[in-house]
């Protein structure tokens, strides 16, 4: 499908600034109507029959002709059918002032890495998430220590205090998100969370239009041993918090079991800059909701030389010009 | 066109990279200029005012230098070898170094040397060696610009059993040598004086003029100018390569439902305790200290200001 301005028939795509469709073509709010290309080819631009290439897993794709965003209805329908989304809350603009706003002091990147040609290819991309639910039990005993020192004349006095703690608690946790893109690196999506949930909506293309998205291509079964992973760490934190103050615990039972569980489909915004340097490359992300951005800066060893030498050269003209100075004086 | 927020203007982006590559060069590299002045703007700024500084003080220095001397009341003599220690040839030698070395310091350098027993009086041996060696010098009306000017002087008495040498300084030389300086002069003569007397009396103009014109005098010592900048560069170096992608800013109760979890039960159950006494050992301590002597600036009988330094060998 494409969404087309019914004003002037170019490409209406949605603006996470304006928080609407906008034609920039005519610069018409939500001019759009949608187009739908079933059975057509999907390699074939509806727009101007340009040929598209498509990526394995993209749902959507950009026509190198014609600029058009296309969206693959048989990759958001069916069971690719998101349930639900984030749409972006921050548009390219302020994606690019939040990295420059990050990574100004770092002056051993190379000059053209926060440059506007370099930051422009940035893209936004709608990755696909498995997020589950765990209805889960912890059930804790053990036993711990409080120790509590004075002094009294000469003598020092440790009192060693021993407790029998019992915890029991619920823990309902929802939409745990784990990436189901291959492309997407494991580490980099944890640290690219949190998200807002209050601003989810259910999935609508219009949303897609503008961007690059991915169907999801990872199952469910496969990757929930992650959501496993951080319910279990955070069912362990939320257990030591219970127990904070104690200064040794011996623990003499604890289990944490799954009562329930299920498991939804969706989408969620990232930015993806990829700076290539000296070949190699050097990816960033940045949450498209809140703009917290992962991703270490590259150095230029040109740049690491020339300003330590200089800071050197420096420090040592401006001490032998105050010897010289007192010396004269 | 408007303005927008979606990729579609990325690869017209890339275009325009692609077609302009040399151009771009040229920029980044200018960017990168304008980048590195800003950055050490400040610092061009204190380095090249210290420059600036630097060289209208030599400049000053370089004109101060070619001036004539003034006093024309002093005798011209300025080797007195009272004490005989030293050869005619060795203080003619030294009379025409000492010339050479006042037109170069623009101050009066004169040497006096004795044999007398100058404890016989009520005053010791630093108060009457510093009372001769300022008396000997504002009564011959020493002084490079004029009487009671600037100069030094050292006497240095041959008696057996008062050995020592004082050195006494006037106008310009005066606040120079006010300090430890005074002492550098002395320990230069000494250094010498068993082994070769004119040597010692050469070491003596020699410390003496370089004290003056800032030679052996150091705010920052060389070991500091050669290793605080290079262990600062390599720290800067390190300090700013050092980066972690982000921080898991995700709190332990971010998927929790109403971020809390329902407690069932909590107990908290005193078993025992036991306690544990430790005799503690206290120990008394003093603490020592020293003290310095600092330099002698003070007024002469005829009421020139001197600064000095002495002692006996």
């Amino acid at each position: 499908m494409i969404f087309k301005c019914k004003n002037c028939g170019g490409n209406v795509v949605y603006s996470p600034e304006k928080k609407g469709m906008f034609c920039p073509y005519c610069d018409s709010m939500n001019s759009e109507e949608r187009e739908e290309h079933l059975g057509q080819e999907m390699q074939i631009c509806p727009n101007c029959n340009g040929e598209v290439p498509v990526l394995e897993h993209a749902s959507t794709t950009q026509c190198p002709y014609c600029d058009s965003y296309l969206i693959f209805d048989e990759r958001v329908s069916g069971q690719y059918a998101p349930k639900m989304m984030i749409p972006f809350q921050i548009g390219k603009e302020t994606c690019k002032g939040a990295l420059r706003d990050k990574f100004k002091k770092n002056i051993f990147a190379p000059t053209d890495f926060l440059s506007e040609a370099r930051l422009n290819s940035m893209q936004g991309v709608y990755v696909p998430f498995w997020f589950y639910d765990y209805d889960t039990n912890v059930d804790f005993v053990g036993e711990a220590t409080k120790v509590r020192s004075w002094t009294s004349g000469n003598t020092q006095y440790t009192e060693t205090s021993y407790y029998n703690l019992v915890r029991n608690m619920d823990i309902h946790f929802r939409r745990i998100p784990v990436d189901a893109s291959v492309q997407m690196p494991d580490d980099v999506m944890d640290l690219v969370e949190p998200y807002t949930y209050a601003q989810f909506e259910d999935f609508k293309p219009e949303y897609l239009s503008g961007f690059y998205a991915e169907k999801y291509n990872m199952p469910a079964d496969l990757v929930e041993c992650r959501a496993k992973q951080k319910m279990d760490s955070d069912a362990n934190q939320i257990l030591m918090q219970s127990i904070a103050g104690y200064g040794n615990v011996r623990t003499e039972r604890k289990q944490i079991g799954v009562k329930d569980n299920s498991v939804c489909y969706g989408l969620l915004p990232v930015w993806k800059y990829i700076y290539q340097y000296k070949n190699r490359e050097y990816p960033f992300y940045v949450n498209g909701q809140t703009g917290k951005i992962v991703g270490t800066a590259p150095l230029s060893k040109t740049k690491v030389w020339v300003y330590s030498g200089t800071l050197w050269g420096l420090l040592t003209a401006i001490m032998l010009l105050i010897n010289g100075i007192c010396k004269l004086i | 066109m408007g303005t927008v927020d979606g990729n579609y203007a990325a690869d017209k982006w890339h275009l325009q990279i692609n077609i302009g590559v040399p151009d771009m060069d040229k920029e980044i590299k200018k960017e990168a200029r304008k980048q590195y002045f800003k950055y050490f703007g400040i610092w061009f700024i204190v380095a090249g005012v210290l420059l600036f500084v630097w060289l209208g003080l030599m400049a000053g220095r370089m004109l101060v230098s070619s001036a004539e001397r003034s006093n024309l009341e002093a005798p011209a003599e300025r080797v007195f070898d009272y004490a005989d220690v030293l050869t005619d040839e060795e203080e003619n030698l030294l009379r025409a170094y000492i010339a050479k070395k006042e037109k170069q310091t623009q101050m009066d350098i004169v040497l006096v040397t004795i044999s007398e027993d100058v404890e016989s009086g009520s005053a010791g041996w630093t108060t009457a060696m510093m009372n001769r060696a300022d008396d000997f010098y504002d009564d011959n009306l020493y002084g490079y610009n004029k009487v009671h000017g600037d100069g030094v002087l050292l006497l240095d008495n041959w008696y057996e059993g008062q050995e020592g040498s004082w050195f006494s300084a006037a106008g310009k030389a005066e606040r120079r040598f006010s300090g430890s300086a005074g002492d550098r002069v002395v320990d230069a003569v000494y250094r010498e004086i068993g082994k070769d007397t004119y040597k010692a009396y050469k070491a003596y103009v020699d410390t003496a003029c370089n004290e003056m014109s800032g030679k052996g005098r150091t705010v920052i010592p060389g070991l500091i100018i050669l290793v605080v900048p290079l262990v600062t560069a390599v720290i800067y170096a390190c300090s700013k390569m050092s980066g972690k992608k982000a921080q898991d800013t995700t709190k332990t109760t971010e998927y929790v439902e109403n971020n809390k979890p329902i407690v069932n039960q909590s107990r908290d159950d005193f078993l025992r305790k036991n306690v544990v006494t430790r005799h503690i050992q206290t120990n008394s301590g003093s603490s020592g200290g020293g003290h310095r002597s600092g330099g002698s600036s003070h007024v002469s009988r005829s009421g020139v200001r001197h600064s000095g330094a002495g002692r006996r060998r």
